[in-house]
Protein backbone atom coordinates (compact mmCIF):
# COMPACT_ATOMS: atom_id res chain seq x y z
CA UNK A 1 0.00 0.00 0.00
CA UNK A 2 2.64 1.95 0.96
CA UNK A 3 4.58 1.20 -2.27
CA UNK A 4 1.38 2.40 -4.23
CA UNK A 5 1.44 5.27 -2.47
CA UNK A 6 4.81 6.39 -3.46
CA UNK A 7 4.45 5.00 -7.19
CA UNK A 8 1.36 7.03 -7.44
CA UNK A 9 3.31 10.30 -6.42
CA UNK A 10 5.87 9.46 -8.70
CA UNK A 11 3.57 9.01 -11.15
CA UNK A 12 2.25 12.62 -10.85
CA UNK A 13 5.34 14.30 -10.37
CA UNK A 14 6.18 12.50 -13.86
CA UNK A 15 2.52 13.88 -15.04
CA UNK A 16 3.18 17.51 -13.71
CA UNK A 17 7.14 17.67 -15.48
CA UNK A 18 4.95 16.26 -18.65
CA UNK A 19 2.13 19.01 -18.27
CA UNK A 20 4.76 21.65 -17.78
CA UNK A 21 6.50 20.98 -20.52
CA UNK A 22 3.88 20.45 -23.14
CA UNK A 23 2.24 23.97 -22.09
CA UNK A 24 5.80 25.58 -22.82
CA UNK A 25 6.16 23.38 -25.71
CA UNK A 26 6.38 26.07 -28.06
CA UNK A 27 8.90 28.28 -26.27
CA UNK A 28 11.12 24.86 -25.54
CA UNK A 29 14.75 24.41 -27.71
CA UNK A 30 14.65 21.31 -29.66
CA UNK A 31 16.52 19.26 -27.37
CA UNK A 32 14.32 20.23 -24.52
CA UNK A 33 10.84 19.31 -26.67
CA UNK A 34 12.55 15.95 -27.10
CA UNK A 35 12.76 15.75 -23.29
CA UNK A 36 9.51 16.74 -22.57
CA UNK A 37 8.40 14.03 -25.03
CA UNK A 38 11.23 11.65 -23.20
CA UNK A 39 8.89 12.35 -19.81
CA UNK A 40 5.83 11.95 -21.37
CA UNK A 41 7.32 8.25 -22.69
CA UNK A 42 8.24 7.69 -19.06
CA UNK A 43 5.30 8.14 -17.33
CA UNK A 44 3.51 6.10 -20.08
CA UNK A 45 6.24 3.08 -19.15
CA UNK A 46 5.60 3.04 -15.61
CA UNK A 47 1.94 3.05 -16.24
CA UNK A 48 2.12 -0.05 -18.35
CA UNK A 49 4.75 -1.46 -16.16
CA UNK A 50 2.68 -1.39 -12.60
CA UNK A 51 -0.25 -2.71 -14.40
CA UNK A 52 1.91 -5.29 -16.36
CA UNK A 53 3.48 -6.09 -12.65
CA UNK A 54 0.29 -6.63 -11.36
CA UNK A 55 -1.35 -9.04 -14.46
CA UNK A 56 2.36 -10.52 -15.08
CA UNK A 57 4.16 -10.33 -12.16
CA UNK A 58 7.31 -9.58 -13.88
CA UNK A 59 7.83 -5.95 -15.57
CA UNK A 60 10.68 -6.81 -16.55
CA UNK A 61 10.32 -7.03 -20.20
CA UNK A 62 8.46 -3.99 -20.51
CA UNK A 63 12.17 -2.49 -18.38
CA UNK A 64 14.09 -4.33 -21.39
CA UNK A 65 12.21 -2.52 -24.64
CA UNK A 66 12.06 1.09 -22.17
CA UNK A 67 15.76 1.03 -21.29
CA UNK A 68 16.44 1.01 -25.18
CA UNK A 69 13.71 3.65 -25.86
CA UNK A 70 15.31 5.98 -23.16
CA UNK A 71 18.73 5.68 -24.14
CA UNK A 72 17.83 6.72 -27.80
CA UNK A 73 15.60 9.53 -26.31
CA UNK A 74 18.65 11.08 -24.06
CA UNK A 75 20.76 10.59 -26.29
CA UNK A 76 18.82 12.40 -29.11
CA UNK A 77 18.04 15.32 -26.31
CA UNK A 78 22.09 15.55 -26.10
CA UNK A 79 22.54 15.04 -30.17
CA UNK A 80 20.91 18.64 -30.32
CA UNK A 81 22.57 20.12 -27.43
CA UNK A 82 25.91 19.39 -28.50
CA UNK A 83 27.38 20.92 -31.46
CA UNK A 84 30.39 18.83 -32.48
CA UNK A 85 29.77 17.05 -35.99
CA UNK A 86 31.67 13.81 -34.70
CA UNK A 87 30.07 13.83 -31.53
CA UNK A 88 26.36 14.23 -33.51
CA UNK A 89 27.63 10.65 -35.38
CA UNK A 90 28.97 8.88 -33.07
CA UNK A 91 25.73 9.78 -30.90
CA UNK A 92 23.78 7.83 -33.77
CA UNK A 93 26.27 5.63 -34.12
CA UNK A 94 25.79 4.48 -30.22
CA UNK A 95 22.10 4.03 -30.64
CA UNK A 96 22.09 1.18 -33.06
CA UNK A 97 25.13 0.11 -30.96
CA UNK A 98 23.36 0.37 -27.95
CA UNK A 99 19.95 -1.33 -29.63
CA UNK A 100 22.40 -4.47 -30.72
CA UNK A 101 24.05 -4.65 -27.20
CA UNK A 102 20.11 -4.97 -25.92
CA UNK A 103 19.56 -8.22 -28.18
CA UNK A 104 22.75 -9.72 -27.56
CA UNK A 105 21.93 -8.77 -23.90
CA UNK A 106 18.35 -11.13 -24.06
CA UNK A 107 19.97 -13.54 -26.12
CA UNK A 108 23.15 -14.70 -23.78
CA UNK A 109 23.22 -12.56 -20.65
CA UNK A 110 20.12 -11.12 -19.20
CA UNK A 111 16.98 -12.57 -19.98
CA UNK A 112 14.35 -11.06 -20.88
CA UNK A 113 12.59 -11.63 -17.27
CA UNK A 114 15.66 -10.39 -15.55
CA UNK A 115 16.47 -6.92 -14.63
CA UNK A 116 18.59 -5.10 -17.92
CA UNK A 117 21.06 -3.94 -15.55
CA UNK A 118 23.63 -4.64 -18.62
CA UNK A 119 22.35 -1.91 -20.59
CA UNK A 120 21.29 0.26 -17.75
CA UNK A 121 25.05 0.54 -16.67
CA UNK A 122 26.23 1.18 -19.97
CA UNK A 123 23.65 3.89 -20.48
CA UNK A 124 24.50 5.47 -17.54
CA UNK A 125 28.00 5.42 -18.50
CA UNK A 126 26.93 7.27 -21.55
CA UNK A 127 25.30 9.57 -19.72
CA UNK A 128 28.28 10.60 -17.93
CA UNK A 129 30.10 10.91 -21.09
CA UNK A 130 27.52 13.29 -22.98
CA UNK A 131 27.46 15.60 -19.53
CA UNK A 132 31.11 16.29 -19.73
CA UNK A 133 31.03 16.64 -23.21
CA UNK A 134 28.18 19.36 -23.21
CA UNK A 135 30.03 20.98 -19.76
CA UNK A 136 33.45 20.64 -21.85
CA UNK A 137 30.67 22.63 -24.47
CA UNK A 138 29.56 24.72 -21.90
CA UNK A 139 33.24 26.15 -20.75
CA UNK A 140 34.22 26.75 -24.35
CA UNK A 141 31.62 29.01 -25.67
CA UNK A 142 29.91 30.33 -21.83
CA UNK A 143 27.07 32.41 -22.54
CA UNK A 144 26.43 35.92 -21.29
CA UNK A 145 23.50 34.70 -18.93
CA UNK A 146 23.91 33.59 -15.71
CA UNK A 147 25.36 29.98 -15.52
CA UNK A 148 21.97 29.37 -12.82
CA UNK A 149 19.54 30.80 -15.12
CA UNK A 150 20.78 28.13 -17.64
CA UNK A 151 18.50 25.24 -18.48
CA UNK A 152 21.12 23.22 -20.27
CA UNK A 153 23.40 24.27 -16.87
CA UNK A 154 20.45 22.48 -14.55
CA UNK A 155 19.92 19.89 -17.09
CA UNK A 156 23.14 18.86 -17.71
CA UNK A 157 24.26 18.43 -13.66
CA UNK A 158 21.11 16.64 -13.24
CA UNK A 159 22.08 14.11 -15.57
CA UNK A 160 25.72 13.71 -14.12
CA UNK A 161 23.88 13.58 -10.58
CA UNK A 162 21.51 10.72 -11.96
CA UNK A 163 24.09 8.54 -14.04
CA UNK A 164 26.69 8.89 -11.36
CA UNK A 165 24.51 8.38 -7.83
CA UNK A 166 22.44 5.65 -10.11
CA UNK A 167 25.76 3.73 -11.28
CA UNK A 168 26.71 3.85 -7.48
CA UNK A 169 23.46 2.73 -6.43
CA UNK A 170 23.87 -0.32 -8.71
CA UNK A 171 27.28 -1.05 -7.25
CA UNK A 172 25.74 -1.17 -3.78
CA UNK A 173 23.23 -3.22 -4.65
CA UNK A 174 25.47 -5.90 -5.67
CA UNK A 175 27.65 -5.24 -2.83
CA UNK A 176 24.55 -5.84 -0.55
CA UNK A 177 23.07 -8.40 -2.27
CA UNK A 178 26.04 -10.62 -2.15
CA UNK A 179 26.67 -9.41 1.72
CA UNK A 180 22.79 -10.57 2.20
CA UNK A 181 22.18 -7.15 3.41
CA UNK A 182 19.05 -5.09 3.71
CA UNK A 183 18.30 -3.51 0.06
CA UNK A 184 15.50 -1.10 0.87
CA UNK A 185 17.78 1.90 2.21
CA UNK A 186 18.92 1.34 -1.43
CA UNK A 187 15.95 0.82 -3.02
CA UNK A 188 14.76 4.03 -1.08
CA UNK A 189 17.71 5.77 -2.19
CA UNK A 190 17.19 5.30 -5.76
CA UNK A 191 13.49 6.01 -5.58
CA UNK A 192 14.48 10.11 -3.97
CA UNK A 193 17.23 10.05 -6.84
CA UNK A 194 14.88 9.41 -8.93
CA UNK A 195 12.74 11.81 -7.29
CA UNK A 196 15.18 14.77 -7.39
CA UNK A 197 15.95 14.19 -10.88
CA UNK A 198 12.50 14.64 -12.76
CA UNK A 199 12.02 17.48 -10.29
CA UNK A 200 15.23 19.14 -11.99
CA UNK A 201 14.50 18.30 -15.02
CA UNK A 202 10.79 19.58 -14.31
CA UNK A 203 12.53 23.05 -12.85
CA UNK A 204 15.02 23.18 -16.37
CA UNK A 205 12.09 22.94 -18.64
CA UNK A 206 10.39 25.74 -17.12
CA UNK A 207 13.69 27.55 -16.89
CA UNK A 208 14.47 26.78 -21.20
CA UNK A 209 13.63 29.18 -24.10
CA UNK A 210 15.32 28.75 -27.16
CA UNK A 211 15.86 32.72 -27.86
CA UNK A 212 18.16 32.28 -25.01
CA UNK A 213 19.82 28.59 -25.55
CA UNK A 214 23.12 29.27 -27.60
CA UNK A 215 22.94 25.86 -28.81
CA UNK A 216 20.00 26.19 -30.50
CA UNK A 217 21.40 29.63 -32.45
CA UNK A 218 25.13 27.22 -33.40
CA UNK A 219 22.43 24.40 -34.45
CA UNK A 220 19.88 26.46 -36.48
CA UNK B 1 15.64 -9.42 4.57
CA UNK B 2 19.18 -8.97 5.64
CA UNK B 3 20.62 -11.38 8.20
CA UNK B 4 24.25 -11.99 7.86
CA UNK B 5 26.16 -8.92 9.23
CA UNK B 6 29.13 -7.58 6.63
CA UNK B 7 32.66 -7.26 7.59
CA UNK B 8 32.86 -4.06 9.58
CA UNK B 9 36.15 -2.95 7.22
CA UNK B 10 34.05 -3.72 4.04
CA UNK B 11 31.33 -1.25 5.29
CA UNK B 12 34.02 1.42 6.35
CA UNK B 13 35.30 0.83 2.56
CA UNK B 14 31.49 1.17 1.13
CA UNK B 15 30.41 3.87 3.35
CA UNK B 16 33.94 5.49 2.64
CA UNK B 17 33.80 5.26 -1.12
CA UNK B 18 30.06 5.91 -1.03
CA UNK B 19 31.33 9.67 0.88
CA UNK B 20 34.61 10.26 -1.70
CA UNK B 21 31.98 10.03 -4.08
CA UNK B 22 29.90 12.87 -3.42
CA UNK B 23 32.65 15.18 -2.52
CA UNK B 24 34.09 14.35 -5.89
CA UNK B 25 31.00 15.11 -7.32
CA UNK B 26 30.26 18.27 -5.13
CA UNK B 27 34.00 19.36 -6.04
CA UNK B 28 33.92 18.73 -9.67
CA UNK B 29 30.18 20.83 -9.38
CA UNK B 30 31.86 24.08 -7.78
CA UNK B 31 34.62 23.52 -10.01
CA UNK B 32 32.85 23.59 -13.15
CA UNK B 33 30.93 26.39 -11.82
CA UNK B 34 33.72 29.00 -10.60
CA UNK B 35 35.56 27.98 -14.49
CA UNK B 36 32.59 28.69 -15.57
CA UNK B 37 32.64 31.77 -14.26
CA UNK B 38 35.86 32.66 -14.94
CA UNK B 39 35.39 32.03 -18.59
CA UNK B 40 32.31 34.48 -18.35
CA UNK B 41 34.02 37.23 -17.24
CA UNK B 42 37.34 36.03 -20.02
CA UNK B 43 34.70 36.46 -22.82
CA UNK B 44 33.01 39.77 -21.53
CA UNK B 45 36.49 41.56 -21.24
CA UNK B 46 37.18 40.22 -24.55
CA UNK B 47 33.79 41.67 -26.17
CA UNK B 48 34.44 44.66 -24.71
CA UNK B 49 37.67 45.09 -25.56
CA UNK B 50 36.23 44.23 -29.23
CA UNK B 51 33.16 46.87 -29.00
CA UNK B 52 35.89 49.66 -27.97
CA UNK B 53 37.99 48.36 -31.36
CA UNK B 54 34.89 49.02 -33.57
CA UNK B 55 33.85 52.22 -32.06
CA UNK B 56 37.68 53.60 -31.99
CA UNK B 57 37.46 52.51 -36.04
CA UNK B 58 33.69 53.86 -36.45
CA UNK B 59 35.08 56.86 -34.92
CA UNK B 60 38.13 57.26 -37.42
CA UNK B 61 36.40 56.14 -40.46
CA UNK B 62 33.91 58.90 -39.58
CA UNK B 63 36.36 61.76 -38.96
CA UNK B 64 38.22 60.98 -41.60
CA UNK B 65 35.04 61.20 -44.08
CA UNK B 66 34.74 64.33 -42.32
CA UNK B 67 37.84 66.32 -43.13
CA UNK B 68 37.43 65.11 -46.32
CA UNK B 69 34.03 67.10 -46.57
CA UNK B 70 36.12 69.82 -44.82
CA UNK B 71 39.13 69.63 -47.37
CA UNK B 72 36.72 69.45 -50.61
CA UNK B 73 35.02 72.54 -49.09
CA UNK B 74 38.16 74.14 -48.78
CA UNK B 75 39.63 73.65 -52.04
CA UNK B 76 36.24 75.04 -53.40
CA UNK B 77 36.43 77.91 -51.37
CA UNK B 78 40.19 78.82 -52.26
CA UNK B 79 40.02 77.90 -56.15
CA UNK B 80 36.29 78.18 -57.10
CA UNK B 81 34.57 80.68 -54.92
CA UNK B 82 37.76 83.01 -54.15
CA UNK B 83 38.82 83.42 -58.14
CA UNK B 84 35.07 84.23 -58.53
CA UNK B 85 34.97 86.96 -56.25
CA UNK B 86 38.67 88.51 -57.31
CA UNK B 87 36.82 88.23 -60.72
CA UNK B 88 34.44 90.50 -59.50
CA UNK B 89 36.11 92.88 -57.69
CA UNK B 90 38.60 92.96 -60.60
CA UNK B 91 35.92 94.17 -63.00
CA UNK B 92 34.39 96.74 -60.28
CA UNK B 93 37.93 98.77 -60.62
CA UNK B 94 37.45 98.48 -64.33
CA UNK B 95 34.47 100.76 -64.34
CA UNK B 96 34.55 103.95 -65.40
CA UNK B 97 32.67 106.86 -66.86
CA UNK B 98 31.01 106.73 -63.20
CA UNK B 99 29.90 109.94 -61.15
CA UNK B 100 31.55 110.51 -57.88
CA UNK B 101 28.51 109.10 -56.04
CA UNK B 102 28.49 105.77 -57.96
CA UNK B 103 31.97 105.41 -57.58
CA UNK B 104 31.75 105.90 -53.59
CA UNK B 105 29.29 103.12 -53.68
CA UNK B 106 31.46 100.62 -56.49
CA UNK B 107 34.60 101.32 -53.59
CA UNK B 108 32.48 100.15 -50.95
CA UNK B 109 31.41 96.94 -52.91
CA UNK B 110 34.69 96.43 -53.28
CA UNK B 111 35.73 96.68 -50.13
CA UNK B 112 32.96 94.33 -49.00
CA UNK B 113 34.33 91.64 -51.62
CA UNK B 114 37.69 91.76 -50.38
CA UNK B 115 36.42 91.72 -46.86
CA UNK B 116 34.95 88.50 -47.58
CA UNK B 117 37.70 87.12 -50.00
CA UNK B 118 39.82 87.35 -46.46
CA UNK B 119 37.30 85.88 -44.78
CA UNK B 120 37.13 82.89 -46.88
CA UNK B 121 40.61 82.68 -46.97
CA UNK B 122 40.80 81.87 -43.84
CA UNK B 123 37.96 79.58 -43.44
CA UNK B 124 39.66 77.75 -46.06
CA UNK B 125 43.06 77.84 -44.08
CA UNK B 126 40.53 76.71 -41.00
CA UNK B 127 39.20 73.90 -42.75
CA UNK B 128 42.29 72.55 -44.73
CA UNK B 129 44.14 69.32 -43.26
CA UNK B 130 47.20 70.63 -45.40
CA UNK B 131 47.33 74.60 -43.79
CA UNK B 132 46.90 72.81 -40.05
CA UNK B 133 49.58 70.36 -40.87
CA UNK B 134 52.16 72.96 -42.28
CA UNK B 135 51.26 75.30 -39.74
CA UNK B 136 51.62 73.25 -36.96
CA UNK B 137 48.82 73.14 -34.04
CA UNK B 138 50.30 76.20 -31.59
CA UNK B 139 50.55 78.55 -34.36
CA UNK B 140 46.90 77.87 -35.92
CA UNK B 141 45.33 77.84 -32.67
CA UNK B 142 47.63 81.73 -32.49
CA UNK B 143 45.99 82.66 -35.70
CA UNK B 144 42.76 81.32 -34.54
CA UNK B 145 43.34 83.96 -31.30
CA UNK B 146 44.28 86.61 -33.10
CA UNK B 147 41.17 86.24 -35.91
CA UNK B 148 38.92 85.73 -32.71
CA UNK B 149 40.36 88.89 -31.14
CA UNK B 150 39.83 91.42 -34.15
CA UNK B 151 36.45 90.07 -34.92
CA UNK B 152 35.82 91.87 -31.27
CA UNK B 153 33.10 88.43 -30.66
CA UNK B 154 35.40 87.60 -27.75
CA UNK B 155 38.29 88.34 -25.85
CA UNK B 156 40.53 85.17 -26.24
CA UNK B 157 43.77 84.67 -24.44
CA UNK B 158 46.58 82.11 -25.67
CA UNK B 159 49.08 80.30 -23.11
CA UNK B 160 51.53 78.24 -24.24
CA UNK B 161 53.72 76.66 -21.46
CA UNK B 162 56.83 74.10 -21.81
CA UNK B 163 58.97 73.07 -24.88
CA UNK B 164 56.76 72.51 -28.16
CA UNK B 165 57.23 69.40 -29.97
CA UNK B 166 55.40 67.78 -32.80
CA UNK B 167 52.30 65.80 -31.52
CA UNK B 168 52.04 63.97 -34.80
CA UNK B 169 49.82 65.62 -38.05
CA UNK B 170 46.77 63.24 -37.36
CA UNK B 171 46.44 64.14 -33.41
CA UNK B 172 47.16 67.70 -34.44
CA UNK B 173 44.42 67.76 -36.55
CA UNK B 174 42.09 66.13 -34.29
CA UNK B 175 43.21 68.71 -31.31
CA UNK B 176 42.34 71.69 -33.71
CA UNK B 177 38.97 70.56 -34.35
CA UNK B 178 38.65 70.24 -31.01
CA UNK B 179 39.26 73.38 -30.13
CA UNK B 180 37.73 74.64 -32.83
CA UNK B 181 34.41 72.44 -31.34
CA UNK B 182 35.03 73.70 -28.08
CA UNK B 183 35.08 77.72 -29.66
CA UNK B 184 32.44 77.19 -30.88
CA UNK B 185 30.31 75.95 -28.17
CA UNK B 186 31.64 78.82 -26.15
CA UNK B 187 30.92 81.42 -28.71
CA UNK B 188 26.72 79.88 -29.96
CA UNK B 189 25.88 78.89 -26.28
CA UNK B 190 27.79 80.31 -23.59
CA UNK B 191 27.74 84.08 -23.95
CA UNK B 192 31.17 84.27 -22.72
CA UNK B 193 33.48 87.31 -23.30
CA UNK B 194 36.60 86.00 -22.40
CA UNK B 195 38.19 82.70 -23.21
CA UNK B 196 41.44 81.36 -22.49
CA UNK B 197 43.17 78.87 -24.09
CA UNK B 198 46.10 76.78 -22.74
CA UNK B 199 48.38 74.59 -24.23
CA UNK B 200 50.95 72.46 -22.14
CA UNK B 201 53.70 70.48 -23.18
CA UNK B 202 55.08 68.73 -20.52
CA UNK B 203 57.42 65.20 -21.36
CA UNK B 204 55.19 62.41 -22.28
CA UNK B 205 52.08 64.33 -21.73
CA UNK B 206 50.10 67.27 -23.50
CA UNK B 207 47.19 69.23 -22.33
CA UNK B 208 45.32 71.71 -24.18
CA UNK B 209 42.48 73.54 -21.69
CA UNK B 210 39.84 75.94 -23.47
CA UNK B 211 38.07 77.94 -20.48
CA UNK B 212 34.92 80.68 -20.68
CA UNK B 213 33.25 82.31 -18.61
CA UNK B 214 29.92 82.17 -20.20
CA UNK B 215 26.40 80.84 -18.31
CA UNK B 216 27.67 77.71 -17.34
CA UNK B 217 25.45 74.08 -17.84
CA UNK B 218 25.01 71.07 -15.25
CA UNK B 219 27.24 68.13 -16.57
CA UNK B 220 24.93 65.66 -15.53
CA UNK B 221 22.46 67.24 -17.95
CA UNK B 222 24.56 66.40 -20.29
CA UNK B 223 22.59 63.81 -23.42
CA UNK B 224 25.33 61.26 -24.66
CA UNK B 225 23.34 60.10 -27.23
CA UNK B 226 22.22 62.64 -29.35
CA UNK B 227 25.87 64.19 -30.87
CA UNK B 228 26.41 67.03 -29.20
CA UNK B 229 29.00 69.47 -29.35
CA UNK B 230 30.71 68.18 -25.93
CA UNK B 231 29.60 64.48 -27.10
CA UNK B 232 31.70 64.86 -29.84
CA UNK B 233 34.93 66.70 -28.23
CA UNK B 234 34.67 63.84 -25.84
CA UNK B 235 34.77 60.95 -28.92
CA UNK B 236 37.27 63.08 -31.13
CA UNK B 237 39.67 62.66 -28.32
CA UNK B 238 38.96 59.27 -28.05
CA UNK B 239 40.09 58.34 -31.54
CA UNK B 240 43.81 60.01 -30.27
CA UNK B 241 43.74 57.89 -27.05
CA UNK B 242 43.29 61.46 -25.28
CA UNK B 243 41.12 61.66 -22.32
CA UNK B 244 38.53 64.60 -22.40
CA UNK B 245 37.26 66.25 -18.85
CA UNK B 246 34.72 68.69 -19.22
CA UNK B 247 33.81 70.65 -15.99
CA UNK B 248 30.83 73.47 -15.68
CA UNK B 249 28.63 74.37 -13.71
CA UNK B 250 25.40 77.04 -13.33
CA UNK B 251 27.03 80.43 -13.45
CA UNK B 252 30.86 79.17 -13.68
CA UNK B 253 31.72 78.92 -17.14
CA UNK B 254 32.69 76.07 -18.56
CA UNK B 255 36.14 74.33 -19.04
CA UNK B 256 37.74 71.54 -21.40
CA UNK B 257 40.83 69.83 -20.80
CA UNK B 258 42.07 67.24 -23.58
CA UNK B 259 44.84 64.87 -21.72
CA UNK B 260 46.73 63.31 -24.41
CA UNK B 261 49.27 60.73 -23.13
CA UNK B 262 51.78 60.65 -25.31
CA UNK B 263 52.50 56.14 -25.01
CA UNK B 264 48.99 56.04 -25.88
CA UNK B 265 49.11 58.19 -28.34
CA UNK B 266 51.74 56.24 -30.21
CA UNK B 267 50.26 53.68 -29.83
CA UNK B 268 46.67 54.75 -31.67
CA UNK B 269 48.80 55.94 -34.40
Amino acid sequence: MNGDYIYAVYLTLLLLVTIAGLIRYKKLSKAFKILTVLILCTLISESIKKVYGKIYHNNMPVAHIWAVIEYAFFSLTYFYLLTNKLVKKAIIVSIIAMLILEIVNVLFFEKITQFPSLILEASHIVYVVYSLLLFRQMLLFPAEQSLFKQSLFWFNINVLFYATTMFLDFALLSYFIQNKLDVIPLAYFALAVNFIFYIVIGISILMDNKKENITEFING
Amino acid sequence: MGNVAPNASELYVVIFSTTVFFVFLTGFIIYFILLYQKRQGQNKTERDVMQANFRQEFLKARLEMQEQTFAHVSRELHDNVNQVLSFVKLNLAMISNVDSTQQVKINENRDLIAQVITDLRDLSKSLSFEHISKLGLVKTIENEVNKLNKSGIINASLLVQGDIYPLGEQSELVLFRIFQEALNNAIKHSGASLLKISLQYVPEMFNLTVEDDGAGFLTDSLDHNTGSGLTNIENRATVIGAVATIKSSPGNGCSVKITLNLLQQRIYN
